[in-house]
């Protein structure tokens, strides 16, 4: 009895001592989880990552699949560039359109700070090239052959080395599926002369498959679109038919989570050449798919809108007028000057990027930066970080997403 | 029937009962932005006191004080933009306390401002401090908060603030 009646006056003042104890410690009690988590979402990735040090649980929680889920939703696209890093620098040159600093007549760039020992940095001297930028993710490529790929994401300074034993053939999309959380590369190989094949690669299983495809025959381009659920790709040639332009299978569309490819027309109208399906590019815009083509000797470029997925109608809604400064595309090149030279040379020169707030983001070679307005209708150049016009340039998204 | 019939008298009103005892008397229209409530007065049970256990007098007058402005049909947009950023211009621990009453009486666009606020307030803070501020201790050794440090060190740079408020 007496034994009982001790240990509950211990157990008694115990508890009383905590509650002097918690009422000392602060003024501050302790709010439910769900706010803890709705609070930590709405923090700058500086703040949470220094967060992730506070105690295993923040830690835990904010390195957890389903805050990062959480933590994009929220996050703001912006752009990343990569800048020529020079001879004597070793690190890589990565800036961040800084949204905090943003306001309309200057976007300013924050450099990326990395860890030393990233391969990225290592790599030979010339700068691996930056090929895909997907949900705060980046790949880099190092040109030597065989080719290897850097997966880094810049917040977490996560890096994953991928470098294949078989030649899978070229990588032609970066993309990550949602539904089991894993990023993926997608790969186009070249079986004899008629015939191609695709490949996934899934990065953090390390395994391979290959898909399954109504036709073999279509050769996609390198820069991918992803919405509804789906890879979309240019298709730039027909390996059976080599000289007619593959119109009616202009684009290469990818499900992402039955790894289902089929092929859909390109709007607009049938081309005269393969060569003009170099013109044109992917992007998206408020959730929906959008073609943009690019019109040289008119300086312009049209914007179709894929109004109805289902149904796959599009319309053209914008043309984009390239004339900055009074002046158009310069079209004179240092060698040849055929007309399909030219078509090409400048397809590869200027790049539609992305749309960021209503505005056309595009790069032009040697010339940099540009925004265009589609309401307003004007072009405006946008500095580079350092000045520079020589750079990469990608959309991007701040995310916690892990890769391996 | 009958009590449907008194409360059109009273104008639709409802007494909200803080955690104090105090009682504030609230027109229903402008009550049912909280979820809660509107629950409650779908389910009938508005006739009586609705008791709030868990929201103190001073939170109490603070949400009856958003709830007024964001039901007001004269204020526009921008006074309603002015109202909550000095709304928030409180203490944290003030706005923890509106935060946890919001969530409970289940006004989103409360919650949405706390949350945002709070967040903008600690964004620059020191760990140490917002581990105050959210009650928690850190179960670290030196070591490992050295490793965390190690592999993110940009998220260290540049000064932070020490203070509470």
């Amino acid at each position: 009895m007496s034994l009982e009646c001790f240990t509950w006056i211990t157990q008694l003042l115990g508890s009383l001592v905590h509650k002097l104890r918690h009422k000392d410690e602060g003024i501050f009690t302790r709010l439910p989880d769900c706010l803890i988590i709705d609070i930590l979402s709405r923090l700058p990735e500086d703040c949470l990552v220094r967060c992730q040090r506070d105690c295993r649980v923040w830690k835990a929680l904010i390195s957890s699949q389903y805050f990062a889920t959480l933590y994009l939703r929220r996050a703001k696209p912006v752009l990343i560039i990569q800048c020529d890093r020079g001879i004597t620098n070793h690190e890589q040159n990565l800036f961040v359109f800084d949204e905090s600093l943003n306001n309309k007549e200057k976007i300013t760039f924050r450099k990326v700070l990395l860890k030393r020992e990233l391969m990225i940095n290592k790599v030979n001297k010339l700068n691996p090239l930056f090929r895909y930028s997907c949900q705060g993710v980046l790949l880099f490529m190092d040109v030597f052959s065989p080719p290897t790929y850097f997966i880094f994401n810049p917040i977490t300074q996560e890096e994953v080395t991928v470098q294949h034993k078989f030649h899978p053939g070229y990588l032609c999309a970066f993309y990550y599926c949602s539904l089991t959380r894993e990023f993926k590369l997608l790969y186009a190989r070249e079986e004899g002369s008629h015939e191609c094949q695709y490949f996934i690669y899934t990065v953090r299983t390390q395994t391979w498959r290959k898909i399954h495809s109504p036709t073999s025959n279509f050769l996609p381009r390198v820069s991918p679109a992803v919405v509804n659920g789906a890879v979309h790709l240019i298709v730039s040639k027909d390996l059976v038919k080599p000289n007619t332009p593959p119109c009616a299978n202009g684009i290469m569309v990818l499900k992402i989570d039955k790894e289902e490819l089929s092929i859909m027309p390109h709007p607009g109208s049938v081309c005269s050449s393969w060569k003009t399906h170099h013109t044109m590019s992917l992007l998206v815009k408020e959730e929906c798919l959008s073609f943009c083509q690019l019109l040289i000797f008119e300086n312009a470029m049209d914007i179709w809108i894929l109004e109805d997925y289902e149904t796959w109608v599009w319309t053209k809604r914008f043309k984009v007028n390239l004339v900055f400064n009074n002046q158009g595309i310069d079209c004179s090149l240092p060698f040849g000057h055929t007309y399909w030279e030219v078509i090409l040379y400048m397809s590869w020169q200027i790049e539609p990027l992305d749309f960021l707030e209503g505005e056309l983001v595009l790069y032009w070679y040697n010339r940099g930066l540009f925004m265009y307005n589609m309401d307003h209708n004007n072009l405006r150049k946008i500095e580079g970080p350092q000045g520079s016009k020589r750079f990469t340039c990608m959309p991007y998204i701040k995310s916690l997403l892990t890769i391996a | 029937m009958a009590e449907a019939a008194s409360s059109t008298i009273e104008k639709n009103n409802l007494t909200l009962k803080s955690s104090y005892g105090d009682e504030f008397v609230l027109e229903e229209s402008i009550a049912i932005q909280s979820v809660t409530i509107k629950n409650m007065v779908e389910d009938g049970c508005s006739s009586s006191v609705i008791p709030l256990s868990k929201v103190d007098t001073g939170t109490l007058i603070k949400v009856i004080e958003y709830m007024k402005m964001h039901s007001s049909t004269s204020s526009n947009e921008e006074e309603i933009q002015n109202f909550d950023k000095e709304f928030v211009r409180i203490s944290i621990k003030t706005i923890l306390n509106i935060l946890e009453a919001a969530n409970f009486l289940d006004i989103r666009s409360l919650l949405d401002l706390c949350a945002e606020a709070v967040a903008n307030r600690i964004k620059n803070k020191t760990p140490e401090v917002v581990r105050k501020i959210f009650n928690i201790t850190s179960d670290f050794t030196p070591e490992e908060e050295a490793e965390i440090r190690n592999e993110t060190p940009w998220a260290f740079e540049g000064d932070l603030d020490h203070s509470l408020d």
